[in-house]
C-alpha cells in the first residue's frame, strides 16, 4: 500500500531532478550577464512581441491537425494489426519505422521529391504543384514521421481489449460498424489519446519540416528558440521561450488527459491473452479493402523516400554508382569522403548502433521499472509529468545537461542520458502496454515459490515479457539512432552517427553522397528492425 | 426453439459433433469435463464460430450462415464483460439502443430488468464498484434487455463466491420461468447441473454422451463417465457382481460379456447404502460386512469409506462412527443400476 | 498523507538546488585575468574551439604544425555551429579552457564586445591581409577567410536570370524563390541584411512585400533550402558566391551560377580570435599568426569554399570562373546589432 503511493511521487522527483535543471540552466544562463532587472526586461519583451504568440498559436494549430491525421491513418492500421494475423505483419512494423529514424532534412527532401513542383507526382500527372508549401507539406511530412508511433501505440492498446467484448456485443445485435463506433472507440480513446498525445507534441517541437512547407507565415515556437539560441544569441530569450513551451505543453496535455478522462474510461480486464485471428477469417471485400490500405500506406510511407533513392543512384541525369563508390571510400573531388563525415563508414556503422544500444538499453529499463512500480497507479498528473521530455527542445536539453554536467559525467553517458529522458515517454507508454500481458499473480507465485526479485526478473519477467521488451527496445533504439541534436550538442564533433555524417555531407554541399548514406541508412536501419522483430517472433513461437 | 442438427466443427485434433434439441421453454445444461465441448457448442449457437458443416435454427429460423448480430440471442460470459466505460445501466440498455429503442421505451426496459435481477438502484453505479455477483446480474440484465430468442450462458457463476451462488441460481431460475425462453447453461459444477436443469446433456470429447432429466441422469445414467461426472458412485465389475445379493440390482445379471472383465457395468451411489446394527440383517435381507477406514465429515451428513470383501466402497451415512468400527451395510432393492 | 507532503517536500528542495547550481554555475563571477605578458610564455598545450564544418585537412594542418614547430599539443574542439560556439564561450568566460576560437562570423564583433570574450592581437603578418577585411581597428579579431551571399540560380531552368534587384520582382519569377529564414540561417540573415544595404531601413520592406509572390518557400537552413534548389523545386536560392564552384570543380557543371547585381553583393568575413585570459596565449598568438600565413590559405578554396584573405594564394580555376570582381557590402556591426531583432520582426510581417 504505502509502496504503491511511494512510487509516483519517488519517480516524479528523480525524473524531474534530470529535466528541469538543464531547462532552468538554459534560462538562468542569461541571467548572469546582465543585473535582475535587465533580465527580467528581455524576459518581458520577448513574452511581448506578437511574434510569439504568433508561433504559439501556430504550434499548437498544425501539432494538433497532424496528430489527428496521423492518429487517424494509423486507425485502421492498428485494427489489422492488433486484430489478425497476417503475411508481412511483421515486416510492415519494422518498415513503418524507418521514415521515423529519417533526419527531418532527408523527410522533407523525399515529400518534396514526390509532391514538390519537380516531383514525381508532378511529372506523372502534369501541372504545377505548390500545394505542399501551403502548409499541406507539414501535415503530409509529419504523418509519414509519426505514422509508425500512432500505429504501435493504437493498435497496442487494441490487444488489450478483451476480444469478448465483440462477442457480447455481437449477441446484443450491434453491426461491425456501430460496434467500432460505440464500443471498441471508448475502449481504446486511452491508446487513442496517448497516440495523440505523443504525436502531438513530437509535432509541437518540429522546426526544420514547419519552415520548409509553411514558410515564414508559420514559424513554430522552435523556430523562435533556436532563433533566438543561436542567431542572437540570446540565451535568456530562448530559455523563456522553451519555458513557455514546456508550460504550454504540459498545459494542453493535462487539458487532453482532463478532457478524455472525465468520461471516466475504465481499465480494460487485463491479463488475458489476446487471440489475433486469422486473415482469411476476414471477408472478401474486407479483405481487399484492407490490401488496399496497406497499399496507400506503403506508398504514403515510401513513395517519398523512394525519390530519394532514386536521386541517390542518379548523376547528371542517369544512373550512376558515383556516390555510392565516394560513400564507400571514394571521396568528392580532392576531399576524401570520410575526411568530411569525419569517420569511416564502418565507425559510423559502429557508433550508431552501439550508442542506440547503449541508450535504448538505459531508457526500456528506465521505462520498465517505472511502468512496473506504477503498474496498479498511474496518478494523472504523473502521466503528463512523464509525457514532458518531449515538449523539451533537443537542442535546451542537451545544452543544459552539457553545461551542468559535463566534465563531471562522461560525454558518452551524458548523450546516452539526454537520449534516454527524450525517448522515455515514448518508451514507457509502449513497455506499459506490454506489462499487462504479465499479471501481478505470476509474480506473485515466483515469489512464493522464493524466488529473489532479481532472479525473477530473469526467470519470468524478461521471458513472459520477451515480445513487449524486444518490441519496445526496437522503439528505443529508433528514438536514438534519429538523435541529431545530443549527439552533436554533447559529442563535440568527436561522435559521429549516421544523422551526423549525413549533416556533414550536406554542409559541405555533397547532397548526392548525404542520400547514398541516407540509403545505407534505411537498410541498415530495415534490417536491424526486421532482425529484431524476427527474433521476438521465433522466440515467441518456440515458446519462450 | 434451438435446434443443432449434424453439427461438425473440426480443429485438427479435437473434433466435435453434435445433433441437439432445446424446447422453447427448456433450461438446458451442458455439462462434461473441460474440453468436452461443451462451450464450443454455445459459441456455435452464438455464432462465434461456424460449423464445418450441419445446421442451426432458432425459432425455426436458420441462422447457420448469420453472423452473430443478426441471431437475436443472448450470451452471458462466466466473468460478466461488462463494458468498462459504461454504467449499470448504460450496459443494459446497450443492446436496445443497438436496436434503435426510443430512449423511453429504453428507460423503461431498463427499469424492468432492474427490477427483474433485483439490482434496483444501481442504474448509474460504475461497473468496477459492483461485487461479482451484481455483476453478473447486470450481465444477465444486458442480455435478457433485447428480448432474445435464446439465452446462452458459459459458466456464468463459477467465478463467484459458493455463498452467492444459491442466491443467483434462484434468480437464474425464476427469471428464466418469467420469460420463458430457451435457455443453455454451461457448468462442471454438478450440483449446479443437477439443481438448475430442466435437462442435462451429458457431453465428453466433443460428443454427446447422453441426456435426460437430471434424475434420470443421476440414477440411471448410460455410462460409467456419466455415473462418475454426475457424483460420487461405487463401481462394479461383473464379477463382484455377482457375489452380491440379486435383488439389489435395477435389473438381471447380464450373461457374461465378451469385453473387458475388469470394466464395471453398474454403479450404487453411496447414499443409497444404510448402516445395519451388527447381527441385524437389512429390510430385505442380505448384507455386506466391513470395517470404516475413513470418516468424511460433511455437516449434515459423513462420508465414510468402508472397508469390504468388495474392496473399499463410498458410504453416505449420518455422523456417529467412527475409524475401526466395523458396520454392516444393506441398500433397498433395485439400489445398484447396471449401466448402458 | 505525511510520507506523500514529506516526499513533495524532498523534490522541492532536490528541484531548486539542482536549479540553484545551474544558475550559480552559469553565473560565476567576473574576475580579472593575469596580465597578457605574464601569460605569454612558453606551454606544451594549445586549445582550440571551432564549428563543426571546420575541414580535417585544416585540423591536421594545424595540429603538425604545431608539432613540428614547437612540440605543442593543439586539443581542436569542434562545438555545434557558430551560435553554440558562442554560446560554449560565452559560458566559459570566467575560467576559459579554450584559448582561440576559429569561426564567428563577423556580426559576433560587438557581442564578443560586450561580452568581453576576447583579448587583441595583431597578428605579425598582418600586412598581408587585405585592409578593407581587418574588421576591426584594434585587432580584437582576426579574419581568415570571405565570401559574398547572394541569389544563385539554376541556368537549365532559367534562360533569363535576374539582373538587378527590381528585376527580381517580375512577374516571370513567381514562386521560384528559395529563402532561407534570417532567423536561424547565416546566409538567410546576410541576404536580408544586402536587401537592407541596398533599400534602407526604410525601403526593405515594402521590397519584401513585392517580393513576397515570388518567394516559393522559405527554409530553416542552408541544407534543406540548397537540397531543395539542387531537387529542381525553384531555380533561384539564396547560397554563397562561391557555391557554383563546388559544382564546377567536383561535379563539372556550370549549370548552377550566382546572380550578382550591379557587381555588388554582401560580404561575409570570418575570424577567429584569442579568448581573454587565454592560459597558453604565446600559443594562440602563433595559431593566429598560422592562420593568415600563406600555407594555410593555401587550403580555404577547397576546404571553406571560401575566398582565402591572402593576395598571394592563387584561386583555382573553378573560383576564377565565377565573378572575379565583385564589390563586398556590409552594413555597421553594431547598428546590426542594435536592431536586427526589429528588422527581422518587420522582414517577418512583410512576408505575412
Amino acid at each position: 500500500m504505502s509502496s504503491s503511493r511511494r512510487a509516483p511521487v519517488l519517480i516524479s522527483v528523480i525524473f524531474l531532478a534530470v529535466i528541469l535543471p538543464p531547462v532552468l540552466t538554459v534560462l538562468g544562463a542569461g541571467f548572469a550577464s546582465d543585473t535582475a532587472g535587465v533580465w527580467a526586461g528581455q524576459v518581458q519583451s520577448i513574452l511581448n512581441r506578437p511574434s510569439t504568440w504568433r508561433s504559439l498559436r501556430f504550434s499548437i494549430l498544425q501539432a494538433a491537425v497532424s496528430a489527428a491525421l496521423s492518429v487517424a491513418v494509423a486507425v485502421p492500421g492498428a485494427y489489422l494489426m492488433s486484430h489478425y494475423r497476417f503475411r508481412g505483419r511483421q515486416i510492415i512494423q519494422s518498415l513503418s519505422l524507418v521514415p521515423f529514424v529519417m533526419p527531418s532534412l532527408i523527410v522533407i527532401l523525399a515529400v518534396i521529391g514526390f509532391y514538390g513542383r519537380a516531383g514525381l507526382l508532378g511529372r506523372l500527372f502534369g501541372g504545377d504543384l505548390t500545394f505542399v508549401y501551403s502548409g499541406v507539406g507539414i501535415i503530409i511530412a509529419h504523418t509519414m514521421f509519426n505514422i509508425s508511433v500512432a500505429l504501435r501505440i493504437i493498435a497496442g492498446g487494441w490487444m488489450q481489449v478483451d476480444e469478448r467484448y465483440r462477442w457480447v456485443s455481437a449477441s446484443l445485435g450491434e453491426r461491425p460498424v456501430s460496434r467500432l463506433l460505440h464500443l471498441h472507440l471508448p475502449l481504446i480513446t486511452p491508446s487513442l489519446v496517448s497516440a495523440f498525445i505523443i504525436v502531438f507534441l513530437y509535432c509541437f517541437v518540429s522546426f526544420g519540416v514547419v519552415l520548409v512547407f509553411g514558410g515564414v507565415r508559420y514559424a513554430t515556437l522552435e523556430v523562435r528558440i533556436f532563433q533566438e539560441m543561436f542567431t542572437n544569441l540570446n540565451l535568456t530569450g530562448a530559455g523563456t521561450l522553451a519555458a513557455l513551451q514546456l508550460a504550454v505543453a504540459g498545459l494542453l496535455v493535462s487539458l487532453i488527459q482532463y478532457l478524455t478522462r472525465k468520461k471516466g474510461a475504465g481499465t480494460v480486464r487485463s491479463g488475458r491473452r489476446f487471440h489475433a485471428r486469422r486473415w482469411n477469417e476476414l471477408a472478401r471485400p474486407a479483405r481487399a479493402l484492407a490490401v488496399l490500405y496497406w497499399a496507400a500506406v506503403g506508398m504514403f510511407l515510401f513513395a517519398p523516400l523512394l525519390t530519394v533513392v532514386v536521386r541517390a543512384f542518379t548523376w547528371n541525369g542517369g544512373f550512376s554508382l558515383i556516390s555510392f563508390r565516394a560513400l564507400f571510400g571514394g571521396s568528392v573531388g580532392t576531399r576524401e569522403v570520410s575526411e568530411i563525415m569525419q569517420a569511416q563508414l564502418p565507425e559510423i556503422l559502429m557508433t550508431s548502433l552501439g550508442m542506440a544500444t547503449l541508450s535504448a538499453l538505459a531508457s526500456s529499463s528506465l521505462a520498465y521499472l517505472c511502468a512496473r512500480s506504477l503498474r496498479d497507479h498511474l496518478p494523472g498528473w504523473l502521466d503528463t509529468v512523464l509525457t514532458m521530455p518531449l515538449a523539451i527542445s533537443g537542442v535546451t536539453l542537451s545544452l543544459g545537461l552539457r553545461l551542468l554536467l559535463f566534465g563531471i559525467v562522461p560525454e558518452l553517458a551524458l548523450i546516452v542520458m539526454a537520449q534516454s529522458v527524450m525517448a522515455f515517454p515514448l518508451v514507457f507508454r509502449n513497455m506499459r502496454g506490454h506489462l499487462r500481458a504479465l499479471p501481478t499473480r505470476y509474480l506473485e507465485t515466483g515469489r512464493s515459490l522464493g524466488a529473489r526479485p532479481v532472479h525473477l526478473l530473469w526467470t519470468v519477467e524478461v521471458p513472459v515479457l520477451w515480445r513487449g521488451l524486444v518490441n519496445t527496445f526496437a522503439f528505443a533504439f529508433a528514438v536514438s539512432l534519429a538523435d541529431f541534436t545530443s549527439v552533436l550538442t554533447i559529442g563535440r564533433g568527436r561522435i559521429v552517427t549516421f544523422p551526423i555524417a549525413m549533416y556533414r555531407l550536406i554542409g559541405f554541399q555533397s547532397f548526392d553522397v548525404a542520400l547514398a548514406l541516407g540509403v545505407v541508412y534505411m537498410v541498415f536501419v530495415g534490417l536491424i528492425f526486421f532482425v529484431v522483430d524476427i527474433t521476438s517472433v521465433q522466440r515467441e513461437e518456440a515458446g519462450l | 426453439m434451438i435446434e443443432l442438427r449434424g453439427i461438425r466443427r473440426d480443429y485438427g485434433n479435437f473434433s466435435l459433433t453434435a445433433d441437439l434439441q432445446i424446447d422453447a421453454h427448456e433450461l438446458l445444461t451442458l455439462f462434461g469435463e473441460s474440453g468436452s465441448g461443451k462451450t464450443t457448442i454455445l459459441r456455435l449457437i452464438a455464432g462465434f464460430e461456424r460449423p464445418d458443416s450441419g445446421q442451426i435454427l432458432v425459432g425455426g429460423r436458420a441462422v447457420t450462415g448469420l453472423p452473430p448480430e443478426r441471431r437475436e440471442i443472448g450470451y452471458v460470459f462466466q466473468d460478466y464483460t461488462l463494458f468498462p466505460h459504461l454504467s449499470v445501466g448504460k450496459n443494459i440498455a446497450y443492446g436496445l439502443r443497438v436496436q434503435k429503442v426510443p430512449a423511453e421505451a429504453r428507460v423503461r426496459r431498463v427499469r424492468e430488468l432492474l427490477d427483474l435481477t433485483e439490482l434496483a438502484g444501481f442504474e448509474d453505479r460504475a461497473v468496477s464498484t459492483l461485487s461479482g455477483g451484481e455483476q453478473q446480474r447486470v450481465a444477465l440484465a444486458r442480455a435478457l434487455a433485447p428480448s432474445p430468442k435464446a439465452l446462452l450462458l458459459d459458466e456464468p457463476f463459477s467465478a463467484i463466491d459458493t455463498e452467492r451462488r444459491g442466491s443467483l441460481r434462484r434468480h437464474l431460475l425464476n427469471i428464466q420461468r418469467t420469460l420463458q425462453i430457451p435457455t443453455v447453461f454451461v457448468t462442471h459444477s454438478r450440483t449446479e447441473a443437477l439443481y438448475l436443469s430442466d435437462r442435462l446433456v451429458i457431453m465428453r470429447d466433443g460428443a454427446i454422451v447422453e441426456s435426460g432429466v437430471p434424475r434420470d441422469i443421476y440414477e440411471r445414467p448410460k455410462t460409467l463417465y456419466t455415473a462418475r461426472f454426475t457424483g460420487s458412485a461405487n463401481t462394479f465389475t461383473h464379477e463382484k457382481l455377482k457375489r452380491l445379493p440379486e435383488h439389489w440390482l435395477d435389473g438381471p445379471v447380464p450373461t457374461e460379456g465378451t469385453g473387458d472383465q475388469d470394466a464395471p457395468i453398474a454403479v450404487l451411489r453411496p447414499e443409497k447404502f444404510e448402516f445395519t446394527g451388527p447381527g441385524q440383517s437389512g429390510p430385505d435381507g442380505g448384507c455386506l460386512e466391513g470395517q470404516i477406514r475413513h470418516v468424511g465429515y460433511f455437516g449434515s451428513y459423513c462420508l465414510y469409506i468402508v472397508e469390504t470383501e468388495l474392496g473399499e466402497l463410498d458410504v453416505q451415512e449420518e455422523p456417529g462412527c467412527s475409524i475401526g468400527q466395523t458396520v454392516r451395510l444393506c441398500c433397498p432393492a433395485g439400489s445398484i443400476h447396471l449401466l448402458g | 498523507m505525511t510520507m506523500r507532503s514529506r516526499l513533495s517536500f524532498l523534490f522541492l528542495t532536490i528541484v531548486f538546488f539542482m536549479s540553484l547550481t545551474g544558475f550559480g554555475w552559469a553565473r560565476g563571477v567576473t574576475e580579472d585575468f593575469e596580465a597578457v605578458e605574464d601569460r605569454r610564455v612558453e606551454t606544451n598545450e594549445l586549445v582550440v574551439y571551432t564549428y563543426d564544418s571546420l575541414a580535417g585537412t585544416l585540423r591536421r594542418l594545424i595540429e603538425s604544425h604545431f608539432a613540428e614547430e614547437y612540440g605543442v599539443t593543439v586539443t581542436l574542439e569542434r562545438i555545434g555551429d557558430t551560435g553554440t560556439l558562442y554560446t560554449q564561450t560565452f559560458l566559459e568566460r570566467d575560467d576559459p579552457r579554450a584559448d582561440v576560437v576559429i569561426g564567428f562570423d563577423e556580426s559576433f564583433i560587438p557581442r564578443l564586445r560586450r561580452d568581453r570574450l576576447f583579448e587583441a592581437y595583431e597578428p605579425s603578418n598582418i600586412d598581408l591581409v587585405r585592409p578593407e577585411l581587418a574588421v576591426t581597428d584594434d585587432w580584437l579579431v582576426t579574419p581568415f577567410d570571405f565570401g559574398f551571399i547572394t541569389l544563385n540560380y539554376d541556368s537549365e531552368a532559367l534562360s533569363e536570370p535576374p539582373a538587378s534587384w527590381d528585376d527580381l520582382l517580375d512577374d516571370r519569377f513567381r514562386n521560384s524563390i528559395i529563402m532561407l529564414h534570417p532567423g536561424t540561417s547565416s546566409p538567410g540573415r546576410n541576404f536580408l541584411l544586402a536587401s537592407i544595404a541596398e533599400f534602407g531601413e526604410d525601403g526593405f520592406v515594402e521590397f519584401w512585400e513585392a517580393l513576397s509572390p515570388n518567394i516559393l518557400t522559405v527554409t530553416g537552413g542552408w541544407s534543406e533550402g540548397y537540397g531543395l534548389y539542387t531537387q529542381g523545386e525553384a531555380p533561384l536560392v539564396i547560397s554563397y558566391e562561391t557555391s557554383p564552384a563546388f559544382h564546377r570543380e567536383f561535379e563539372q557543371t556550370n549549370r548552377y551560377r550566382s546572380a550578382i547585381f550591379d557587381d555588388r553583393a554582401y560580404m561575409q568575413i570570418e575570424v577567429a580570435g584569442i579568448v581573454r585570459g587565454a592560459r597558453n596565449r604565446l600559443n594562440a598568438e602563433r595559431l593566429i599568426d598560422f592562420i593568415v600565413s600563406e600555407e594555410f590559405q593555401r587550403e580555404i578554396p577547397f576546404t571553406q569554399f571560401m575566398y582565402p584573405i591572402h593576395p598571394a594564394v592563387e584561386l583555382p580555376q573553378s573560383f576564377l570562373e565565377g565573378n572575379v570582381d565583385v564589390e563586398g557590402v556590409r552594413l555597421d556591426n553594431d547598428l546590426i546589432e542594435e536592431n536586427f531583432s526589429a528588422w527581422l520582426e518587420a522582414w517577418e510581417d512583410a512576408l505575412r
